[in-house]
């Protein structure tokens, strides 16, 4: 974001941005302390302004002028305060009886702003209790009048296929399974109807209790083998005996399937339209939740299928030689045994001085190792270490201790000493020093003299 | 019809007249400006009124003005004639800082004073837009120019001032 400019900044302390821009320009002061001290120059500018403009209110000295003129004494008590109510407007207001009014009782500007910010959080509470009302209104209108329709549309072929017709003559009954829809009308109540059930741990549709009738029922737990489609007869056995006769059935089906596009809500379906909506509904989300299950049951056994998989690789990779993954390439931390990474300040404060440097070699990191690597430090006391690394790619490390008074086995100062291979060790004033790296020893003392 | 108009003047009068004082620095000229208005009100009942009523005073003291530098032509040459009573404004001059106010506010042009004191009466950007008849977008630089600019113009005066002193 490019620098909030000085409207904007004075919108923000008057109140006027919208809650995102507000947010915007917040996240742009935390990164820019220009626009941050922008922000403090003009509130100081508002509140200067504030106060220069309310110095306009009429001064004591020119009320009390007034009040002679007005035939009150001028040592009279001040008027009645600014609160008092206003008397009924006369058409020229005795000049100087009501300059108190004129004194600033309205609002400060604050105030104004707080009671605006109230009245917005009002607001706001209200359109979102207006905004979930309607989107309500609108699920419920969509899954009630557009989903029975959805469904009509998804089966055309089952009206004039034969064996839904013999189906329907073994049983023509309309509407779904009884034991899922107990409603006497035959219209299921919006969130009732069979499929329409909603999960309660996934919040899915028909997830629950699977509405297939019991000639057809399947098992919810994921199956190895996918279950067998359930014939449009097992479907058709199990509706109710009391519903329309069966010959009226793929004309009124016809007809709703017409009038299906040019359907609204104020052109609703008689009962029985109802009744084979809502039956084509149930049979539709039936067979959706079917096909649902198997596909669960189809995915359950493929994961099956993986896990045993890798469960044979496993016992094969235990009877063969394991061959072993090839090794993570270590992290310069990992390489330097870095236990923490420390800044330049902190390692002075554990060295009581700055830390040494190598001169003409840039420096990876500082960290802090454990005195154990380092023999012939103080076990007590943590060992600072600068991380080198030079032109061909090794690592130098030049540890740093401040030693304790007393202390045994510490090197001359200023004298390298080579201790193990590849190591010089010297004192620095109080800080036991102690360069590492995997070169001669001769290369190692070309080095201290870099140092510094 | 009068009862509305009795509601406004309730409601707005106050706020009106104390920024018709602000921006005219005379409280005679306030008042006989706000009535101006509620009688104009009267008239045509505004269908929101508080931009409406602050927009009328505005250009009546526009107009005013302009009455007023036609008169002060004539009034001059009497001015040998008749030394004027002190005037309520004379009185205000006295306190210098206020003066330096009204100075320092007479400096900003017309559209920066002007949104100036509607902010100062609580007007939020919408109504000081509507008020102006400007863009709602273009009142936060406004503001911050009319503000910047007073207070500059003020330091100037103080700094002048003290100067004078020495």
């Amino acid at each position: 974001m490019s620098h909030v400019d000085e409207g904007t900044l004075h919108a923000l302390l008057d109140g006027e941005l919208a809650p995102a821009e507000v947010l915007e320009v917040q996240t742009h002061f935390a990164t820019c302390p220009a626009c941050s001290s922008r922000l403090t120059e003009a509130r100081k500018l508002l509140a200067e302004t504030e106060r220069l403009v309310s110095a306009l209110e009429p001064a004591a000295p020119l009320r009390a002028q007034f009040a002679p003129r007005m035939g009150r004494p001028a040592a009279e008590p001040p008027p009645p305060p600014p609160t008092a109510p206003r008397p009924s407007a006369p058409p020229r207001p005795a000049f100087g009886m009501e300059s108190h009014v004129l004194i600033p009782n309205n609002p400060t500007v604050t105030e104004v702003r707080r009671g605006r910010l109230r009245v917005m959080g009002w607001a706001a509470g209200f359109l979102v209790v207006v905004g979930a009302g309607v989107i309500g209104l609108q699920v419920q209108m969509g899954l009630f009048d557009k989903k029975p329709v959805g469904m009509l549309k998804l089966r055309p072929e089952e009206f004039s296929s034969p064996s839904a017709t013999d189906a329907r003559a073994a049983s023509p009954a309309p509407a779904a399974a009884p034991e899922t829809r107990p409603n006497a009308t035959g219209i299921a109540p919006f969130g009732t109807a069979p499929g329409l059930s909603r999960d309660p741990a996934t919040g899915g549709p028909g997830n629950g209790p699977a509405p297939a009738p019991p000639s057809s029922a399947q098992p919810a737990a994921p199956a190895h083998a996918p279950a067998p489609a359930p014939t449009p007869t097992s479907v058709a056995q199990s509706k109710p005996p009391e519903a329309k006769p069966q010959e009226k059935k793929p004309l009124q089906a016809k007809e709703l399937e017409t009038k299906a596009p040019e359907r609204t809500p104020d052109t609703l379906p008689s009962a029985e339209d109802r009744q084979a909506i809502v039956a084509r509904a149930a049979k539709a989300t039936e067979d959706l939740d079917r096909e649902r299950n198997r596909e669960r049951a189809a995915a359950a056994t493929a994961a099956l299928d993986a896990e045993r998989k890798r469960a044979a690789a496993t016992q094969q990779g235990a009877a063969a030689p394991a061959t072993p993954p090839p090794a993570p390439v270590p992290t310069i931390d990992q390489r330097s045994q870095i236990a923490n990474r420390i800044g330049l300040d902190e390692a002075a404060r554990q060295l009581g001085g700055p830390l040494h440097a190598i001169d003409g070699m840039s420096r990876l990191l500082v960290g802090v190792i454990s005195p154990q690597l380092v023999p012939g430090t103080d076990t007590s006391r943590a060992v600072v270490r600068a991380v080198y690394v030079d032109r061909t790619g090794r690592l130098v490390f030049l540890d740093q201790q401040r030693v304790r008074p007393g202390q045994p086995d510490l090197p001359p100062p200023y004298t390298p000493r080579a201790g193990r291979n590849g190591e010089l060790r010297w004192m620095a004033g109080q800080v036991l020093v102690v360069l590492q790296s995997d070169q001669p020893t001769d290369s190692l003392r070309l080095l201290y003299r870099r140092i510094r | 019809m009068t009862g509305d108009v009795g509601q406004l003047f309730e409601t707005y009068h106050e706020s009106l007249v104390r920024m018709l004082w602000r921006r005219t620095g005379d409280r005679d000229r306030a008042e006989d400006i706000a009535q101006e208005t509620f009688a104009r009100a009267v008239v045509a009942p505004p269908r929101n009124p508080r931009p409406w009523l602050f927009a009328v005073a505005l250009n009546l003291v526009r107009e005013d003005a302009r009455k007023g530098l036609r008169q002060g032509r004539r009034l001059q040459l009497l001015k040998n004639e008749q030394e004027p009573a002190p005037a309520p404004d004379a009185v205000l001059e006295r306190n210098e800082a206020v003066a330096r106010v009204q100075a320092a506010l007479a400096q900003l042009n017309e559209r920066d004073r002007e949104a100036l004191l509607l902010k100062a009466e609580g007007f939020n950007y919408d109504e000081i837009a509507e008020t102006l008849g400007l863009a709602k977008g273009a009142i936060g630089t406004t503001l911050s120019r009319a503000r910047r600019r007073l207070v500059e113009a003020y330091r100037d005066m103080e700094g002048t001032d003290r100067h004078v002193a020495r």
